[in-house]
């Protein structure tokens, strides 16, 4: 369950985020939606604590995100797994090292053996051939970083998964597969998920509720199915759009 | 008003940050064996630059002194003296300032890059310390090969004024029997310990505007050139202040002089 | 474009001026050991200032300012595809980028050796009045004596050379930078090292040229 109440947040007197409120619920994955530039990745890294809020809050599970707790704030950051817009990978260590090394960092498995296991199974899960971890990032193609940040966020087995615009810059083949990746983890895992995306197409087929931002406010709450039936202006136009 | 604040903040941002460095340190969290390959990187890297340097900067030095030396006949004296002013002052300066662009530079445009494509948040969301995990282990390699770089480029200054020395016809022998009587033991550990300082500053000024750059390749443009500017900057400002420091010692307790 | 020099002029002059007084402090020290007295420190000084420290050190300040930025512009221009943009328009991009920048460079380092060199002698003369004793008057007397007209023409054609170097070096690393914007850091950190190195080299083979042969 992701809470978030009230939520406000400015840059240099544009006010991205105007008194925000919603909640996820448990196993649910909600896509947000919105123009390039409205705030959509900002709202993900108020989850995760990597933004200060100006006023509201955000309640991950049954604590309160704040920067300042860095004990709760890591225990937050422990549930939640975030994919970034761009890949993110640590260009000096190998593909095997940057999927395990949330798992090193957390100590969460000590056992090499149990490591290896858990590369190999998230490599599959992405859709991916084992023969790469000895890899370094720069010598595979963006779709392919891609799917290994994403292999990489899985690896810690989060509750909660965050995804920032995760097509983007993806050609139409990978972005089925992704898409069909999010449902199988929402259904099988049962893991709570949040996308921010303005790919429409995705959110339509994936999504059990799309959430459309404008102007720092939530002008659409709902399932896909009212999406498609709405009157809000900005989300026909978003439906013209593909 | 608005640039001092900015400079207070800067500095005082500088600090804290090497603090939480130094207590980290003491935490016993270094990883030393990546101190030691990112030596071996940073060194292998700048030191053919480094030498470079250090042959030219001692020869520059050897012509200068040579020039005004002639106007009073005391030319016996060029290589104590030439190799005295470039080993405490002129030598560390110039040679940091070359390394505060390879090194330095190079540090914080690594380390911003990190930043802007959020490799350095995904280190923080997967549960571990950016500055324990990236910074620790690239500050402690550059404050190492920063000071033995310079030590390296000190040693070339020399040589540099040997040849250049032998070029301008002054016997090198000559010109290394002189070296002694003008160089003191002071002036060697004076110059050992601006290197050393300088290679401190290289080390907390990159790491700390790599550390905090923000914003696309504009803003890793931006970090490097803010950095190598404070560099510098820092660089001539300690100069100044070990020399008074020395020389207020020397003039207190009357050591140093032959 | 000479925005960017008149941007650095703070940290120079404060440099410089530290430069100055450090310059006192040393040679007095050395002055000491050889001659057994210090009369003739200023004048020492002020010719190593002009003749070297002078506009190398301002030089290399305006390297690490003008150079990573000149590198770093250029290379995000390349980066973000604006240096093809401009190709599209059929507009030589060494006209409209580097020429003014060359101009802006050479003025810049010029004027502002000259003027940190003033900075320098005097936070020379004033650390000299505290420390060796000699009066502003006298300080001033004893460079204009030494320092030569031909050295301050000298100094102006170094800096005039080193001032060209600035730009052309960091613009070329900015046309040849790779993509993304680890290719924006290398570039710029390229410009500051390369550039540096070529001021060093060039003032030493003009310092030979002017005065050893």
């Amino acid at each position: 369950m992701i809470v978030i109440e009230k939520l406000s947040k400015s840059f240099t007197n544009l006010k991205v985020l105007n008194e925000i409120s919603f909640s996820v619920p448990s196993g649910e994955c909600l896509f947000v939606l919105g123009k390039s530039g409205v705030g959509k990745s900002v709202l993900l890294k108020h989850i995760v604590g990597l933004e200060t809020p100006d006023s509201g809050s955000v309640i991950v599970g049954n604590k309160k995100v704040d920067v300042s707790d860095i004990v709760i704030l890591s225990q937050i950051r422990k549930q939640c797994g975030l994919v970034f817009q761009f890949p993110a990978l640590l260009d000096s260590v190998t593909v095997f090292e940057n999927i395990s090394f949330g798992l090193r960092a957390r100590g969460l498995l000590k056992n090499s053996k149990e490591i290896e296991i858990r590369v190999k199974e998230k490599l599959s899960l992405v859709g991916l051939d084992e023969s790469i971890v000895e890899k370094y990032p720069s010598q595979l193609s963006y779709g392919t970083q891609k799917r290994v940040s994403i292999a990489r966020t899985l690896a810690v087995e989060p509750e909660y998964l965050l995804f920032d615009e995760p097509t983007t810059g993806m050609d139409p083949i990978a972005t089925t597969g992704l898409n069909q990746l999010i449902k199988k983890l929402t259904a099988q895992l049962k893991i709570t998920t949040v996308v921010v995306s303005h790919d429409i197409k995705s959110a339509l087929a994936v999504a059990d509720r799309i959430i459309l931002l404008e102007n720092g406010k939530i002008v659409f709450d709902g399932t896909p199915e009212k999406f498609k039936s709405t009157t809000v202006k900005l989300a026909q136009e978003f439906q013209m759009g593909f | 008003m608005e640039a001092s604040r900015k400079l207070v903040r800067t500095f005082g941002g500088m600090i804290l940050f090497s603090l939480e460095c130094l207590v980290l340190t003491f935490q016993n969290k270094t990883k030393w064996n990546q101190v030691v390959e990112q030596i071996f990187q940073v060194g292998v890297r700048s030191l053919g630059m480094t030498i470079t340097a250090g042959l030219f900067v001692g020869a520059i030095m050897a012509i200068q002194i040579d020039l005004q030396l002639k106007d009073f006949g005391a030319e016996a004296f060029l290589g104590g003296l030439s190799t005295s002013a470039t080993l405490r002052n002129v030598g560390p300066v110039l040679i940091a300032f070359l390394l505060s662009g390879k090194v330095g530079a190079y540090t914080s445009a690594e380390l911003a890059t990190m930043g802007v494509t959020e490799q350095l948040n995904a280190i923080r969301l997967l549960g571990a310390n950016p500055i324990e995990y990236i910074i620790l282990p690239r500050i402690w390699a550059v404050v190492i090969s920063s000071f033995l770089l310079l030590i390296v480029g000190l040693m070339m200054t020399i040589f540099g004024g040997v040849m250049f020395a032998e070029i301008i016809g002054v016997n090198a022998l000559n010109y290394i029997y002189n070296i002694p009587s003008i160089v003191t033991g002071w002036s060697i550990a004076l110059s050992v310990v601006k290197s050393f300082l300088f290679g401190v500053l290289i080390a907390v000024v990159s790491c700390y505007k790599g550390y905090y750059a923000r914003g696309g390749s504009v803003g890793v443009g931006a970090a490097v050139q803010s950095c190598s500017v404070t560099n510098l900057m820092l660089i001539i400002l300690f100069d100044f202040l070990l020399s008074m420091a020395s020389s207020t010692l020397q003039d207190l307790f009357n050591v140093g002089y032959l | 474009m000479y925005l960017l020099g008149v941007q650095s002029v703070p940290i120079i002059f404060v440099s410089l001026g530290f430069v100055g007084l450090m310059m006192i402090l040393e040679l007095a020290f050395h002055m000491r050991l050889v001659l057994k007295h210090d009369a003739l420190v200023p004048a020492f000084s002020a010719v190593l200032m002009v003749r070297e420290l002078g506009p190398v050190i301002t030089c290399l300040l305006l390297t690490s300012r003008i150079g990573a930025g000149i590198a770093a512009e250029i290379g995000s221009m390349k980066v973000t595809e604006q240096l093809d943009a401009l190709k599209m328009l059929s507009i030589d991009f060494i006209d409209y980028l580097v020429i003014p920048r060359w101009i802006g460079a050479v003025f810049s380092a010029c004027t502002l050796t000259v003027l940190s060199i003033a900075v320098a002698l005097f936070g020379g003369a004033f650390l000299a009045t505290q420390k060796l004793g000699t009066s502003p008057g006298e300080y001033l007397n004893t460079v204009f004596f030494f320092v030569k007209f031909s050295d301050v023409v000298r100094c102006l054609i170094k800096a005039a050379i080193f001032g060209t170097l600035i730009p052309f070096i960091a613009a070329y690393q900015g046309f040849t930078c790779g993509t993304g914007s680890a290719a924006v850091g290398e570039a710029a950190t390229q410009a500051v090292v390369r550039t540096s190195l070529s001021i060093i080299i060039a003032d030493f083979i003009l310092t030979y040229l002017f005065y050893a042969i």
